[in-house]
This record gives structure tokens, sequence and C-alpha cells, in this order.
């Protein structure tokens, strides 16, 4: 016997009471998990991948979209812009680098990237197998690529039309596995990378093969290659990702895109704060909602406990009789506290990362975040604190009620 | 050396005098009976002895220590270690089993923990076999006896019992005295019973008798 088994006897003793606290605390905590941990890793994930790009440059259309498309690889391309616009944006005295990139394509669902070998630098990447690519048909793959396709230096395989799995396959233009990058938690690593050049070929040896076909549509809007027109091509690009070379490009370079050019440049900075800032309305709304639900399982403890105390004054009384001192009878109902709330935020703590884990797992745009519930952020101490200060908070008022009680009377009238 | 040792208590309750008891001990080892009508304030000395209401006046020594005297946990644990409580209404902790019931008395009392001490006391009363029953599985009697095991599982030095056989017929009248004369015998204690019901007095010869000081107000002719 001691305070805890004591604790537990009378928890079990109440058990729906016990579990309806636990729960409301597990659902409450759980929320908040979930928001920390999501919110956390797309803000690191989205500053991560815009790093090194001032602005990016493509068809017209949402400018989100294009960030979303050409930064993230998230949504599809707002269309495609011709190389030769593209190559003057390079060679702009503002402009201090311009990468250029090619979509359409993809392997089991990573996208199949046309770019230069600068993008590699860009994102961080290195190469971990093998080299970059080099000539047309050359294929670096990134990390999670190569695992989950089972990818390695050597083997060949064909590109699908359009940008989620389940497109036609380009037979007979198999790309070879060259090279394999270095996991970096980053975009890259679902990224097949090509050069430009690969892109275009597949999609002039497709066009040549369905000549007269219609496209089939559904994602097709981001083809790097959208004209009918074979011979001789009208080279294209998807986007262009640029850096600039002075703070005075800011102001002037996407002013003048967006004013005199039939293409669209987005800032990623101001992208981004737009959409958290849209985001983050319902992000303080869910954090609210889950705050109320820790509140009120707070809430719910006291009211447990309080009458607790009324239903086992004679308990109390009795225990005082066999030597309890009044400490003895308050710690006893904290550590009753204490135990359901630390039940309830391990439950939510649990609850939270393996939702996380879950959604990271089997929803396909989380997965393709790279969201997971194994990471553990330096806030979630502080939600153990809450929890544990609540429910002392919840626990002191039947605590001093009963440290106070006077244990004669409560006998006599017994 | 007295167990008990009383000098000039007195105790009123809402202006009306309870308890005026000039002297009285009582010797380590005796059993005594606490005698007097309803309302003559034999449950307020008990609480006075156990150190759970404090008097008006007077002095309480409990085997040579001023009950009164010691702070609040240190009246705690002199009450935990010394005395051992059976109340007219049982209650035992109906969430906890029978042999919880005595493992809580002997860790609020501060001793280790003892499953063989637990044991024995329950045998004596009969109830070795009962161990993980819960208190709303017993009997009457049963509820009774494990009252009585768990008073002295402690191995008190002194056992008080407010009104342990007013509600019993005769034959568990009998019976419940026999136990507590019994189980005070097996551990040396001294043994204090309060009660108004006659049929305790040809067990028991010590005695005190309480006048009753006040008119009890329920009866409708206080002075
Ligand atoms: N908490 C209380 N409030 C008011 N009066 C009380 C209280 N406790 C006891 N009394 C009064 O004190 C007197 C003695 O009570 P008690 O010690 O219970 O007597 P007994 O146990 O001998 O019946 C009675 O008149 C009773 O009404
Ligand atoms: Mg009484």
């Amino acid at each position: 016997m001691n305070t805890l088994g004591l604790a537990w006897a009378y928890l079990r003793r109440s058990a729906l009471t016990t579990c309806l606290n636990v729960a409301l605390l597990a659902l409450g905590t759980g929320t908040i998990v979930v928001l920390i941990l999501v919110g956390t890793q797309v803000q690191d994930r989205l500053a991560k991948d815009a790093a090194g790009v001032d602005l990016v440059v493509g068809a017209k259309g949402s400018p989100l979209q294009l960030i979303l498309s050409a930064l993230y690889q998230i949504d599809i391309p707002t269309g495609n812009i011709p190389l030769a616009q593209a190559q003057a944006l390079a060679a702009d005295p503002l402009v201090a680098q311009a990468i250029p990139v090619a979509m359409g394509d993809s392997f089991r669902g990573f996208r199949i990237v046309g770019t230069d070998p600068a993008f590699v630098a860009l994102r961080q990447g290195r190469v971990a197998e093998g080299r970059l690519w080099q000539a047309p048909m050359e294929a670096t793959v990134g990390a999670q690529v190569a695992a989950r396709a089972h990818l390695k230096v050597g083997d060949r395989f064909n590109g699908n039309h359009g940008l989620s799995a389940g497109g036609a396959e380009h037979e007979g233009m198999p790309y070879s596995v060259v090279g394999i990058l270095a996991p970096t938690g980053g975009v890259i690593d679902r990224l097949v990378l090509t050069p430009i050049d690969s892109v275009w070929a597949v999609h002039e040896a497709h066009h040549h093969h369905h000549d007269g076909d219609d496209h089939d549509g559904d994602d097709h809007d981001g083809h790097a290659h959208e004209t009918e027109a074979t011979q001789p091509p009208d080279r294209e690009v998807t986007s262009v990702l640029l850096r600039y070379r002075s703070p005075i490009a800011a102001a002037r370079l996407p002013r003048r895109i967006n004013a005199e050019s039939g293409m669209q440049a987005a800032a990623p900075a101001v992208e981004m704060t737009r959409l958290l800032s849209l985001v983050g309305v319902g992000t303080d709304t869910v954090r609210a909602f889950g705050l109320l639900l820790v509140a009120s399982s707070a809430l719910s403890i006291f009211v447990a406990l309080y009458n607790a105390t009324q239903a086992r004054r004679y308990d109390l009384a009795v225990m005082r009789a066999l030597g309890a001192t009044r400490s003895r009878i308050a710690s006893l109902l904290l550590a009753e506290a204490l135990a359901m709330g630390a039940a309830g935020t391990a439950l939510g703590l649990a609850l939270g990362h393996g939702a996380v884990e879950a959604a990271g797992r089997l929803v396909p745009q989380a997965r393709d975040m790279g969201i997971t519930g194994l990471q553990f952020p330096a806030t979630e101490p502080y939600l153990l604190i809450l929890a544990a200060g609540l429910s002392v908070l919840a626990a002191l008022v039947p605590a001093i009620h009963a440290y106070r009680a006077d244990v004669s009377a409560v006998l006599s009238r017994g | 050396m007295p167990l008990i040792d009383v000098t000039g208590l007195r105790h009123a309750i809402a202006g009306r005098p309870v308890l005026d008891i000039p002297h009285w001990s009582v010797e380590a080892g005796r059993h005594c009976l606490l005698l007097g009508p309803s309302g003559s304030g034999k449950t307020t000395l008990i609480h006075a002895l156990a150190g759970l209401k404090r008097p008006d006046q007077g002095r309480i020594l409990l085997d040579g220590q001023a009950v009164w005297d010691l702070n609040a946990a240190a009246r705690d644990h002199l009450r935990g270690r010394l005395i051992g409580i059976v109340f007219q209404t049982l209650h035992l902790v109906a969430a906890l089993d029978v042999a919880q019931n005595l493992h809580l008395a002997r860790w609020l009392a501060g001793l280790a923990s003892d499953a063989g001490a637990v044991a024995k006391a329950l045998d004596r009363v009969g109830l070795g076999a009962r161990l993980s029953a819960r208190p709303d599985q017993l009997s009457q009697g049963e509820k009774q006896r494990v009252a009585i095991a768990r008073a002295v599982v402690t191995e008190p030095k002194l056992i008080l019992a407010d009104e342990p056989t007013s509600a019993l017929d005769d034959e568990n009248c009998a019976r419940v005295l026999d136990l507590l004369l019994e189980q005070a015998a097996a551990c040396g204690a001294t043994l204090l019973v309060a009660t108004h019901d006659g049929r305790t007095r040809e067990r028991i010869t010590d005695r005190m008798e309480l006048p009753r000081l006040s008119a009890l107000p329920a009866e409708g002719h206080a002075a």
C-alpha cells in the first residue's frame, strides 16, 4: 500500500469518470500535438525548399500554384513558358542565377524533373552513389525514389505520362540511373532529375508516336511540350527559379516580368506568407479548440475530485483516524489528479504522434510533404507541464477541503 | 504508569458543557467500559483521547505523551502508532479489498508492509479465507470482524471502540465483545469500550461512568 496504489484503487472504483477525464485530456493534448507537429514540419519544409530562390517565373495563372508546383512539387504547374524567354531571363543583369525546370512525366508517382545540375546544389543535395546526370536520358534519383522503387545505379526505367502515377508509360525511351542522391529531408528526395533535353526528347517521341491523338487531359497542364508542331519544336520549360544579383532586383524584376511578358513572376516569400496567414487562421482556431478541450478536462477532473471528496468524506476521515496526516490526505487527491493528468497527456501524445505518423504514411499529400509523427518538438515538455499544472490546480481546492476537514465531526455524524 | 491519564478535562459544545472529568486514568492492559446515556459525551471523549477533537481545557496523557501538546502531524503519527479505533458504523474503505483495508491501516500507522501480519490478523477473526473479498461482498458480522482486525493489525497499545455492539442482537453483541476482548488480550492492548448498551456490563468490570451534563436538545427540555 502506498499513495499511488491507493489513488489507483479509487480511480479504478470510479472507472467511468476516470476514463472520461483521461479521454478528454487525451483529445485536447492530442489535438495540440498534431498542430505542433504538422505546423512545425510544414513550415520547416516550406522554408527549406524555398531557400536560395528569390523568384519563380512560369506561365500565367495562380501565383500560389506556380510556387507550389515549381518549388514544392505539390500542385500541378500553371503551364509552360518558351525556352527563349527563360534564357533571356538568365542573361538579365539583375539575375545572379537562373535554373530552368521542365516537368510533365513521372515514375511511380515521383516527378521527373528536367533541369541543370545547379538545381542539386540549390537544394543542398549530394551524390551518395554514382554521379550527376550528363547526357540525355541519364537520371540521378532522389534518396526516397531509389529506396521505394528499389533503383540502383545502372537500372533502367520508363517514365509515365503525367505527374501522378497511372499515366501511360513512355515505352522505348528508358532512362538509365547514373546516380543516387543522399537523403536531404527536402523535396529533392522525391524527384527524378535528368537533363532538360531528356524531357524534350521523350515528348517529341511521344507526340510523334501519338500523332493526331488527343491528349487525355488529366494531369496534362504541366506538360513540358504542348505544341503539336514537332519539326522544329518550340522548346519550352515549365518554370525558372531565379536568384537576384542585388536587392534592387526584388523591386524591379517581378513587376517588369508580370507587366511586360506573357509570363508570371511570383516571390516564394510573399506567397508563402500569404498562404500561412490564411492557414494560420484555421490552425489558431483548432489550437484554441485543443486548449478548450484541455481546460474542460481540467474542469472535469476538478468536478470529479470535488464530488469524490464529498462522497469520500467518511473514507478520508477514517484514514485520518487510522493515522493519516492532513498532508497525506491532500497528496492522495493530488496523486489521483496527477495520475489522470499524466495518463491523459501520455495518451494524447501517443494519439497525436500516432495520428500524424499514420497521416504521413497513408495520406499521399502528407507523404509527399515528408510528414512524420516520429519527431519530438521542443515545445512538447511544456505541454506535459501544462497538463500536470492544470491537474494539480484542479485537485487543489478538493485537497484543501480534505486537508481542513473536521474529522471528529464527520466521524460522529457518520 | 497508566496508559490513559486525564486531568481537568472540560469541554463544551455550543455553550453546553459536555465533559467535566477532574481526574481519570486507566492502567496499561486493562479493559474498561465507558458508560453513559446517549449525549453524555462518550464519543467526544473518545475523539479527544484519539487526538481528533481538541478539548477546551485539560491534559490528556497517552502512554506518557501529552496528546494535545504535540503538533498536528506528530499527533496523527501518535494515533496511528498507538491506537486502533473501531467505529459503530464500521466503515471499511469500499474501494479496497479486505486485506488492503488492513494494509492501509499498517501503512498509515507508518509500519512496514507485512502480508504475514495482515493474514494473521484476519485469521484470528476467522476471515483467513476472505482476504480478497470486497467489503460489499461481506455480511454485517464479517464486516464487524474486519473492522476489529483492522484496529488490531497495527498492534496498538490502546483499542478504542465506540458503541461496537449497540446495533447488534444479543448473540452478535456477545460475539463482538468476545472478539474485542480476545484481540486486545492477544496484542496486550488496553481496551476502552464506549457504550450505553447494558449488555456489556457483565463482561467488563472496570468502568468509567459519564453523567449527562446537559439535556439533549432533541429532547426539548433544555434549560
Ligand atoms: N458536531 C456537533 N455539533 C453540535 N453538537 C454536538 C456535536 N457533536 C456532539 N454534540 C453534542 O455533544 C453532546 C455529546 O455528544 P456525544 O459525545 O456524541 O455523546 P455520546 O457519544 O455519549 O452520545 C451531545 O449533546 C451532542 O448533541
Ligand atoms: Mg456516541
